[in-house]
């Protein structure tokens, strides 16, 4: 439960971003000034009359001028020579990217795309992984068996290289990332859907719900799905978090979101040649794809999935050492 | 069924998927926007030199023409000329396709046995403290996405430390075989085999845990114990038991592995499959990516022939079938 909380806050946090996120993700005010800067600094936004604007480490007001420090110089600038109003100050609790932007801000709208793609993909999945699987399972015969061999051979393409076919055909977008995962990603669904409608629908609630009159349709949606609710949950979430994983990956190659929309794999990306210099730009992206992921598969955990995790506590099962 | 009979019926089911495989590029191919040679258009060809070029690549008959001269040109295992390398698809993918199987054919490897040990220590020990820790760092290294373990693993011991080349899979004037070139490649092979293999080793590690737990409850390793036989051997020896299901679950992971390596080649400059499409995709060099998707799809459906097998050689009790492979029930 703590899991599921945990992860509708992140969740929140990234469909809110406008409304969270502490600056404009792709605002670039100073590039020399505010660059790289270690999280938690700050930095002051001086706005010129003319409307040019620029970023201070420090600002002192005097009476007629304003004295402020900008790289390793201190600098005054006249009074009248400024927009009426205080600098503005911006606190940037993870720092800035290479180009000044707020990186929280940054995580905070790539937290929304990623989620964007995530539901894309997942209701897709969902989807066409149920209808399929609880279909054919229930129907059989040279349907189901054709499903099978189908549900083999899409799983057999790497999902990765036909997305770069069809990339390489429409041109890149969050969007293409999603419906590809979504229409490669039904598999995993279907095939559980099926196995449990498969070994429901010889059950004695199915039989009676038959002799009741009941239609195909009516068994199929009021009470089999019903009842493969928790396994396919389970398949769903995994397929979440997978949805994550590759769409990060995708971005951090190029060949996902495009800039300069923030995305966690584009935002990497770009950092990855700095991270002696400036670790956090490459760090904190990181640690947001890893959160959301491992709250994922924690909270597939304690419900027996069928990959990778097959019971909750193996350790259970180790034979006590005699004693 | 007899082996003979399980390989005969998976490669016919193989060449059957290679085919929709093929016929499935070939439609989304020529079903997207825009045309060959656009881009040399774009830059000033004529029209009629354009002709001539759609003419020496073939790309000015019929559809259904074409669609058969694929089929029977990739029959023949000719996917036509690179529009980018200007030299036969298969001798630039032929050329890729040695790097890619060294890369994850060691980072398998490499993870098989990581996992494999972290497993049976996790096990065999007893310590619950032990147990714990595994189990965290197992789950979170699973969901850790592998280019950010190679960005940062770059930055600390190729650029801070200098320890280790990377990118690319050998030194420019590293030349001709011997001891030297030996170690120059393993070398280059280390980070990008290791970041390959962390999530993959974490997810193999995870699943043999549960399944060498199980083989630990049966009355033969029980009995095992009560002999005397010390924890960690009765465990190593229920190994090959609890590794068939760990086996199926390789060959069903092999097709995320062989994507997860296309990124990891992109950005250690692995001159691979995966990079080589990548490039491909650059350039809008559309024979390349067609024939990279049918060898991708190849090389998972042999690997996932080989885990059955494998999955059959490990557990003598697994039934080969022709369908779903070794697996038993759902899958």
């Amino acid at each position: 439960m703590r899991r599921l909380a945990a992860a509708a806050l992140l969740a929140a946090a990234g469909i809110l971003a406008p409304l969270v996120a502490p600056h404009d993700p792709d605002e670039i005010v100073d590039v020399m000034a505010a660059r790289d800067l270690r999280p938690g600094s700050e930095i002051h936004v001086i706005a010129r009359r003319d409307g040019t604007r620029f970023a201070a480490r420090s600002v002192e007001v005097t009476d007629d001028a304003l004295v402020y420090e900008r790289g390793d110089r201190r600098e005054t600038i006249d009074r009248r020579d400024l927009a009426p109003g205080e600098p503005e100050r911006r606190r940037f609790l993870l720092g800035t990217d290479g180009y000044g932007r707020d990186l929280l801000s940054r995580i905070l709208y790539g937290a929304r795309l990623s989620i964007g793609v995530t539901i894309l993909a997942v209701s897709l999945g969902l989807l066409i992984g149920v209808a399929a699987g609880a279909f054919t399972g229930y129907v059989g015969g040279a349907l189901d068996v054709g499903l099978m061999r189908l549900v083999d051979a899409l799983h057999a393409i790497p999902r990765i290289f036909l997305f770069l076919l069809v990339a390489a055909l429409f041109g890149p977008s969050a969007l293409l990332v999603g419906i590809v995962l979504g229409v490669t990603g039904w598999i995993g669904i279907a095939r559980i859907t099926r196995s449990h409608v498969l070994s429901l629908r010889e059950s004695g609630f199915t039989a009676a719900a038959r002799a009741l009159g009941a239609g195909r349709k009516r068994i199929i949606l009021n009470h089999l799905l019903p009842n493969c609710a928790a396994p396919i949950a389970v398949a769903t979430v995994l397929l979440a978090a997978d949805t994550i994983l590759t769409e990060s990956s995708l971005s951090f190659i190029g060949l996902g979101v495009q800039p300069p929309a923030a995305s966690w794999g584009s935002l990497i990306a770009a950092g990855r040649d700095s991270v002696l210099s400036a670790w956090w730009v490459v760090l904190f992206p990181g640690l947001a794809i890893v959160i959301s992921v491992l709250l994922l598969h924690l909270m597939a955990k304690p419900f027996r999935a069928p990959l990778p995790f097959q019971t909750g506590d193996g350790s259970k099962a180790v034979p006590r050492q005699p004693s | 069924m007899s082996l003979r009979n399980f390989l005969v019926a998976r490669l016919i089911a193989a060449l059957l998927l290679l085919f929709g495989v093929v016929t499935l590029t070939f439609i989304l191919v020529h079903a997207a926007p825009g045309e060959p040679f656009s881009a040399e258009r774009a830059a000033g060809l004529s029209p009629e030199a354009a002709g001539r070029l759609r003419a020496i690549f073939g790309a000015d008959v019929p559809l259904h023409v074409r669609y058969l001269r694929w089929l029977s040109a990739v029959a023949r295992l000719d996917f036509g000329v690179s529009y980018a390398h200007r030299r036969p698809v298969t001798s630039v993918l032929g050329a890729a396709l040695g790097p890619t199987l060294l890369l994850m054919g060691s980072a398998l490897a490499l993870a098989a046995a990581a996992g494999a040990a972290a497993a049976c220590a996790a096990v065999a020990l007893r310590n619950r403290a032990l147990d714990r820790t595994l189990d965290v760092l197992a789950v979170t290294a699973y969901s850790t996405p592998s280019f950010w373990i190679g960005v940062l693993l770059v930055q600390a011991l190729s650029i801070g430390l200098g320890w280790l080349p990377a990118s690319g899979w050998r030194s420019v004037d590293s030349e001709g075989i011997g001891p030297g070139s030996f170690l120059d490649a393993a070398r280059h092979l280390l980070l990008p085999c290791l970041t390959l293999a962390v999530p993959a080793a974490a997810g193999i590690a995870m699943h043999l845990k549960e399944s060498l737990a199980a083989s630990l409850a049966t009355p033969s390793a029980l009995a095992a114990l009560g002999r005397g036989g010390s924890p960690l051997r009765v465990t190593i020896l229920h190994l090959r038991n609890a590794s068939a299901s760990a086996v199926t679950l390789l060959g069903f992971a092999l097709p995320g592995l062989v994507g997860g390596s296309l990124v990891v080649e992109v950005l250690f400059a692995w001159p691979g499959m995966g990079r080589v499409t990548y490039e491909a995709i650059l350039a809008r060099d559309l024979p390349v990516i067609m024939a990279a998707v049918a060898l991708a799809a190849a090389v998972t459906v042999v690997g996932s022939i080989a885990a059955d097998l494998g999955c059959a050689l490990a557990d003598p009790r697994v039934r080969l079938g022709a369908g779903g492979g070794a697996q038993g029930g759902e899958a």
